[in-house]
């Protein structure tokens, strides 16, 4: 058993006790410094306990009281859960850029399959002969097809790639920031993070609407001198800027929206419209793979077809199991436990935990599903 | 409740009405309907589009407020047509019935309304 430490943690409706401003007082939050036992994680001892007194006395008495004590709400209660909910945008990011190569392998295996199997005359779109547009939008895929029929066209999510790209790279560097902020080692650190959180979330604003005025409200916290001399500010103002980052990307515009659920949720939209287009290739490619086997074929044929199809198969199943809306929502729950947990860590610790465990594994099997591609080579003939 | 989820709740249910159509498209098949092959590729381009246009009516219009009554009969539309779809007969019959109550989604989604 260890000893309660006492810790104090500003009650951010009072004015600090140093700089003059009326009705200051200060709240005394007890917890234990360590794990009490061997069966308690670290991880899950909340950033701040209950409230156990007000604290009384002079200013000076005060001050060195809660000097001592600043580190209590001190971010790296959330460095954790900061790190794998970004992690878990990495792995959406990461999942749309793999899930983006295989839909175009998707459908050059389904093309090799029905070439193959009618033994057409093969055509080269005109596209393989020229630089691709820079823009998504214009391009169109270089790729062999059937003499006769129609150039492949990209589908409608591999035209709007460059949008959804975009917005995943803003939620990442918004995920990316919130991660410098409650990491930053030192003052330069800590204001260039505060920098990219308050330029993130202006980003995340832009994207969800013209009022960007929500990132103004990331101010870099005011430098404290006394408490930033012993070593003790800047795990307050690092509590303090990510409080006030994921408040503000969580605070609703003019037009009702909120920016980051906005992003999150076009983003899943995205994600799930990527999912779908691989699911009609795949589906397609496993009408051919089917439809050839039989009893004409030989043995080895036979077993390799089947092979095949299944390999497909495997693809499309996970590809049904992994859910980009579900993702999408998960991470969005993720963040709001992320504003609950700052605001009230006693109360609210554990929710942030589940919300976030849940995202991780949610992201982690979207990304796999997404970047998963037949295994087996289809090459079966009659 | 953003425009956004609004419009992700009718994607969700025309996506839903084309979940169930394939399916039994499936089991017609496995039950040895013919022309079924077709039948489940047009449904599953179908679902392709749906959630492309809804992804695009988004990033282009979120303010498309306008376009969710015509959405919503467009969806409406869908369910009535599906219900139709049951044999392998009727369903290939009103396969182009139900590709048209699905443009009537994409239009909406794309002129918001």
């Amino acid at each position: 058993m260890v000893d309660p430490v006492r810790e104090v943690c500003e009650d951010r409706n009072q004015p600090r006790p140093w700089d003059g401003r009326r009705s200051q007082w200060w709240i005394v939050y007890e917890r234990p410094a360590k794990p009490v036992s061997k069966g308690i994680k670290a991880a899950a001892v909340p950033p701040c306990g209950r409230v156990a007194s007000k604290l009384r006395g002079g200013p000076l008495r005060l001050s060195w009281v809660v000097l001592s004590g600043l580190a209590a709400c001190s971010p790296y209660d959330f460095s954790k859960e900061v790190g794998a909910f970004s992690i878990g945008v990495d792995q959406l990011s990461n999942g749309f850029i793999s899930g983006y190569a295989a839909l175009a392998a998707d459908r050059a295996a389904k093309t090799e399959l029905d070439l193959t199997g009618a033994r057409a005359k093969v055509a080269l779109a005109s596209s393989c002969l020229v630089p691709a547009p820079s823009s998504s939008k214009d391009q169109v895929p270089c790729a062999l097809f059937r003499l006769g029929d129609t150039p492949p066209a990209l589908s409608g999510i591999e035209q709007e790639r460059d949008r959804t790209t975009a917005l995943l790279a803003v939620l990442k560097d918004y995920a990316h920031a919130l991660v410098a902020v409650t990491n930053a080692a030192d003052r330069t650190a800590y204001n260039a993070a505060v920098a990219q959180l308050a330029a993130t979330v202006g980003s995340l604003a832009n994207e969800a609407g013209p009022q960007g005025a929500a990132a103004s409200t990331v101010a870099p916290a005011a430098v404290n001198i006394i408490g930033w001399v012993v070593g003790t500010a800047l795990d307050q103002q690092r509590f303090e800027s990510l409080k006030a980052g994921v408040t503000a990307a969580s605070t609703p515009l003019a037009n009702g929206e909120i920016p980051i659920n906005f992003v999150v949720t076009a983003a899943g939209d995205g994600l799930l419209a990527l999912s779908k287009a691989r699911q009609r290739v795949l589906i397609a490619e496993m009408n051919i793979l089917t439809g050839r086997l039989g009893p004409s074929l030989t043995d080895a044929a036979y077993r390799q077809g089947l092979s095949d199809a299944q390999a497909v198969l495997a693809v499309l199943d996970g590809l049904h199991h992994a859910d980009p809306t579900a993702a999408a929502e998960g991470l969005v729950k993720a963040h709001e436990a992320l504003v609950a947990a700052v605001d009230d860590p006693g109360r609210n610790y554990a929710s942030l935990l589940k919300a976030v465990g849940d995202f991780r594994d949610q992201a982690a099997a979207l990304q796999s599903a997404l970047s998963a591609t037949p295994a087996a080579k289809n090459t079966t003939t009659k | 409740m953003g425009i956004l989820d609004d419009i992700n709740k009718e994607r969700d249910a025309a996506l839903a009405i084309l979940d169930q159509k394939l399916q039994a498209a499936g089991d017609l098949k496995n039950a040895g309907a013919l022309g079924m092959d077709s039948t489940i590729e047009e449904l599953a381009e179908l679902e392709e589009r749906v959630a492309e246009q809804a992804y695009t009516a988004a990033l282009d219009n979120p303010t498309m407020a306008q376009a969710l009554a015509v959405l919503r009969t467009a969806t409406t539309e869908m369910k009535i047509v599906a219900a139709k779809m049951v044999t392998a007969t009727t369903f290939i019959a009103n396969l182009a019935s139900l590709g048209t109550a699905t443009n009537k989604v994409f239009t909406a989604l794309k002129s918001g309304g």
